[in-house]
């Protein structure tokens, strides 16, 4: 266990580019101060948030967060969620609103985008949508600065969430956390955490149980490869990825959200599997207009299996928008 | 909930130098029970396309009245889904967000139309609310009461609020988000932005955005 992958644990840049705009949106989110109640909101709406706020229960793990000088500890925001109901994903699908985490954090604390663990599909008659039912950790790599003040220090993480079973409620909580930050080489460091490459994974299970279900970057090697089939122009243009099924039995390629880009029908597209791989054609719609000043691209999860804690894989590819097919990394 | 086990066995991969040698070798086998089942397709594709004329319909407005897409013709009409037992409809109303929408289509066309549609069938009491839900808001619009879902099919209304923009010679010319506030953050009302398009002559960009909200809450084998 000399050395992790770095490559797995580390998010693009199109996420980090995610993460800062979700970091500013949130910053202004007008909603769901405190208690989770709506500025200006009165009677229904009010209601509908202190009931949201009941059918979630935030948590933060580990306790306390500890993290070395200079380096970075990874953190699970746990939402623990009533049964029946449930909250989503980054791309929530057919409705629903992805939830938000709002950090305060000590002077020389840093919080970096969220890795969201693979998501559920649920499907309706009427619609598909992606997200997590009974308890998920939405894992975030919390980073101090070299010269972060050795000691223990305070901070808050307020989420905001939809919660829907028929009906959707939204609300939020709050949780105050101890960050412990321990000088740089403190031998103490290693007692409550792993070194791995770039990051450092505590050794908490409370907190490693949720790395399970994050999905990876396809590594180096993997055999996994996404492609761009077809003309950027034309009628037929289509996402393929291809990649060793190993021993299960099933693949599915659920889509991110990408403005400017439908991938099918928005809903999850199965694969086939011939001779041990896996290959998963996903018609793409593009509209440079709709790409809101951002490059088109093909983005979602190719999901191996059927389990929550089964293989996926992060694919992002670039469309060019040109004529000539192309190719992807 | 992840068990400590499988993380154990990712962690192992990770450490590993291969990861797909790793789970192709059988690391990971196990066979899924809750299987991520591709949806079937839709029953039928909606028939509104932005760029295309947007479909015809008539419905009941909570007044008793008929009302009908073709009765607005050389307008523009914006369509905006709502139902009132959704926490997001109330919070885009409450905040003023549906007013400023409907103010901000108006100043730029005065004879612009703006329409609620409720297709909650599987909640008759959504349905019932539905006027008195606008009149609580101060929103003086048309609600038409869509009892059998089969107008937001049509259109492909996936949430509350879902809006549609339909140009004066009745194309489709924006579907999706009313902004891109889903937490109640906005920096783009995207209909007031296809309004103003609309007004310079130019194209809506635009034209297709990801509704956010609540799942319209469509008659159940319908």
């Amino acid at each position: 266990m000399a050395s992790i992958s770095s490559i797995r644990l580390r998010t693009t840049p199109r996420l980090l580019a995610t993460a800062t705009g979700l970091a500013s949106c949130i910053a202004s989110a007008t909603f769901a101060q405190g208690l989770p109640a709506i500025p200006g909101t009165s009677g229904t709406a009010r209601a509908a948030a202190a009931d949201g706020s009941r059918l979630v229960k935030l948590s933060i793990a580990p306790a306390p967060i500890v993290v070395e000088a200079g380096e970075q500890a990874l953190v699970a925001a746990v939402l623990a969620i009533e049964p029946g109901w449930h909250v989503y994903w980054r791309n929530p699908g057919d409705s629903g609103v992805a939830p938000t985490l709002e950090w305060t954090l000590p002077e020389g604390i840093v919080v970096r985008a969220i890795r969201w663990p693979r998501p559920m599909v649920f499907a309706t008659e009427h619609e598909t949508t992606y997200g997590y039912d009974r308890e998920v950790g939405l894992v975030v790599a919390i980073e101090a600065a070299r010269d972060a003040k050795p000691g223990r220090h305070s901070g808050s993480l307020r989420a905001n969430w939809m919660v829907c079973k028929e009906l959707c409620l939204i609300g939020g909580g709050r949780v105050d956390f101890t960050v412990e930050v321990l000088a740089a080489g403190d031998p103490a460091a290693k007692a409550v955490s792993i070194r791995a490459g770039e990051v450092v994974l505590p050794r908490d299970p409370a907190v490693r149980s949720w790395f399970g279900r994050l999905p990876l970057i396809p590594p180096p090697g993997s055999g996994i490869e996404s492609v761009l089939e077809g003309d950027a122009a034309g009628e037929d243009l289509r996402l393929v990825v291809t990649g060793p099924i190993g021993a299960f039995d099933r693949v599915a390629f659920i889509p991110d959200s990408s403005p400017g880009t439908t991938c099918g029908d928005g809903h999850p597209i199965a694969g086939t599997i011939v001779g041990g791989r896996f290959r998963l054609e996903v018609p793409l719609a593009v509209r440079p207009g709709d790409a809101a000043g951002e490059g088109l691209r093909a983005a979602g999860l190719v999901m191996l299996g059927g389990k929550d804690d089964d293989p996926s894989f992060e694919i992002e590819v670039p469309i060019p928008v040109t004529s000539a097919p192309a190719s992807g990394p | 909930m992840t068990s400590r086990n499988a993380f154990s066995r990712r962690f192992a991969l990770a450490g590993g130098l291969l990861a797909a040698a790793a789970f192709c070798s059988g690391a990971f086998a196990q066979l899924g029970n809750a299987a991520p089942a591709a949806k079937p397709q839709a029953k039928s594709a909606p028939m509104a396309e932005v760029g295309k004329p947007a479909p015809n319909f008539t419905l009941k407005a909570t007044d008793g009245k008929a009302w009908s897409l073709s009765d607005a013709k050389g307008k523009v009409v914006v369509l905006e889904w709502v139902n009132p037992e959704c926490p997001v409809c109330v919070r885009v109303c409450e905040q003023g967000v549906v007013a400023e929408t409907v103010k901000g289509v108006k100043e730029l066309f005065p004879d612009a139309v703006y329409v609620a549609i409720n297709s909650s069938a599987a909640r008759p009491a959504s349905l019932s609310n539905t006027a008195s839900y606008l009149a609580s808001h101060n929103l003086k619009i048309p609600a038409l009461l869509d009892s059998d879902g089969a107008v937001g099919l049509m259109y492909g209304a996936k949430t509350t609020p879902h809006c549609y923009v339909i140009d004066a010679n009745g194309v489709l010319v924006y579907q999706g988000a009313i902004d891109d506030g889903a937490n109640g953050n906005a920096k783009m009302n995207y209909v007031v932005n296809a309004a103003k398009a609309l007004k310079a002559g130019e194209a809506v960009s635009p034209s297709t955005t990801r509704p956010y909200g609540c799942s319209v809450k469509y008659k159940k084998n319908g």
